[in-house]
């Protein structure tokens, strides 16, 4: 079970086989603007600081040569193939929505 | 006559069987050929050839393509597009499967227009003779028609201009920065009765929003919410309905990201129909008429 660790909130999500970045976020009560969920629109991308993912298929516009060799990944296709620790751009944000659901996860998650 | 109405989008997509799962088992389209890595598609109650054409390399509009009244329109509308300043190139017969000759042109915009008027005809199941109202074996949201598509565009008043001095469209709803003014922020457009065939708002040049199917109800646009559910496709808002057009609407994702939609209701329009006028500031109600707000990811979700 991957790691992933959202900077610069430090918060940190076990992300399940298989599944992306925003997959797991939403999983465990978080979420950041996204827009498409299926790597066309490009608006979910965040920074890789550490660690190595692979994506899911993704248009080339919405991940262009730039983002790449700017460290962008796009959460809504990025899986996390190690530990990973990924940047929110300044124009997003990670918000936490349900904090019941979270309290009950965090609870199940640590027992 | 001109332009008689939308004929296809044409889109690129990322994954082929991915697609092939979305528009043909959740949408209901039907697979009318698949030659050279391209999908056609059309919806049960579509005459012609087809209404959507796939093929892979990413996501966004390939082209789109308007089917006109009459053979000798194309030239007609060959030198109108030319005088307006436009490079015209001929399409030649079958150089797009199916269809017969036609132009093709790139917008200011950088929107590929494309006019043809001949396409094969595959004609329906239920048929012309005593049909039936729908098709036996209809599947997921069952979609009859594509109806219409919006892009965006840097310049949304020279895009409505090209469309309605040079094709004789004309503008059901526009929004203006305020009463009074007649700087046009958005345009909806239209050849045929309903509330448009296109329509554009502001926005990187070049960029699909999203083409719409029509439903007949609104119990057909919750039933295809369900099978959004069902069947996991990204929602991005809706079932609601817009104030522009007045029509019912769910905004979903295919499986490249392009949006689509689907649409049901809305008012007809006719040649001494007035042109709607929203303003800016009363934009939320106009897109959302519901939810009254305009979200980001209306804004800047584009493919
Ligand atoms: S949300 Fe569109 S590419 Fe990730
Ligand atoms: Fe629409």
């Amino acid at each position: 079970m991957a790691r992933i660790t959202i900077v610069p909130d430090n918060v940190a999500v076990a992300a399940r086989a298989g599944e992306t970045v925003l997959e797991a976020l939403r999983r465990h009560g978080y979420t950041m603007f996204f827009g498409c969920r299926r790597g066309g629109c490009g608006v979910c991308q965040v920074k890789l600081l550490d660690g190595a993912v692979h994506h899911g298929p993704y248009a080339p516009q919405a991940l262009p040569q730039e983002a790449q060799d700017a460290g962008m990944v796009l959460a809504c296709r990025a899986v996390a193939d190690s530990d990973v620790t990924v940047e929110m751009v300044p124009s997003n944000r990670l918000r936490r929505l349900t904090s019941l659901w979270a309290t009950a996860q965090t609870s199940s998650e640590s027992g | 006559m001109g332009v008689m109405r939308l004929g296809f989008v044409q889109v690129r997509v990322t994954d082929m069987e991915a697609a092939k799962s979305h528009y043909i088992d959740a949408l209901g389209l039907e697979k009318t050929a698949e030659v050279d890595g391209r999908l056609y598609l059309k919806g049960w109650d579509e005459w012609d050839h087809h209404s959507v054409v796939v093929e892979p390399g990413g996501a966004g509009l390939v082209k789109m393509a308007f089917k006109v009244d009459q053979e000798e329109d194309l030239s007609e509308l060959e030198k109108r597009i030319e005088a307006y300043g436009l490079p015209v190139r001929r399409v030649h017969r079958h150089e797009d499967y199916a269809v017969g000759e036609g132009i093709v042109t790139t917008l200011p915009s950088g929107h590929v227009l494309q006019l043809y008027h001949e396409i094969e005809v595959l004609g329906t199941r239920t048929g012309r003779l005593n049909p039936d109202p729908w098709p036996d074996d209809a599947r997921g949201m069952a979609a009859p028609r594509i109806d219409h598509l919006l892009v965006t565009a840097e310049n949304p008043g020279q895009f409505t201009e090209f469309f309605t001095k040079v094709l004789d469209f004309k503008i059901s709803e526009r929004v203006v920065p305020q009463a009074g003014s007649d700087e046009i922020l958005g345009a909806w457009l239209y050849r045929t009765n309903t509330p448009h065939d296109i329509a554009v708002i502001p926005g990187p040049n070049g960029k699909l929003h999203h083409f719409a199917f029509w439903l007949d109800n609104w119990q057909d646009v919750l039933r295809a919410g369900d099978i959004m559910a069902k069947t996991g496709i990204p929602v991005d808002i809706g079932p609601t309905r817009h104030g522009i057009t007045r029509g019912t609407t769910i905004y979903f994702f295919d499986p490249a990201g392009n949006r689509n939609e689907v649409f049901s209701g809305g008012y007809i329009t006719y040649p001494d129909f007035p042109c709607i006028t929203w303003t800016a500031d009363e934009l939320g109600k106009g897109i959302f008429y519901i939810q009254r707000e305009l979200n980001d990811r209306f804004t800047t979700v584009l493919t």
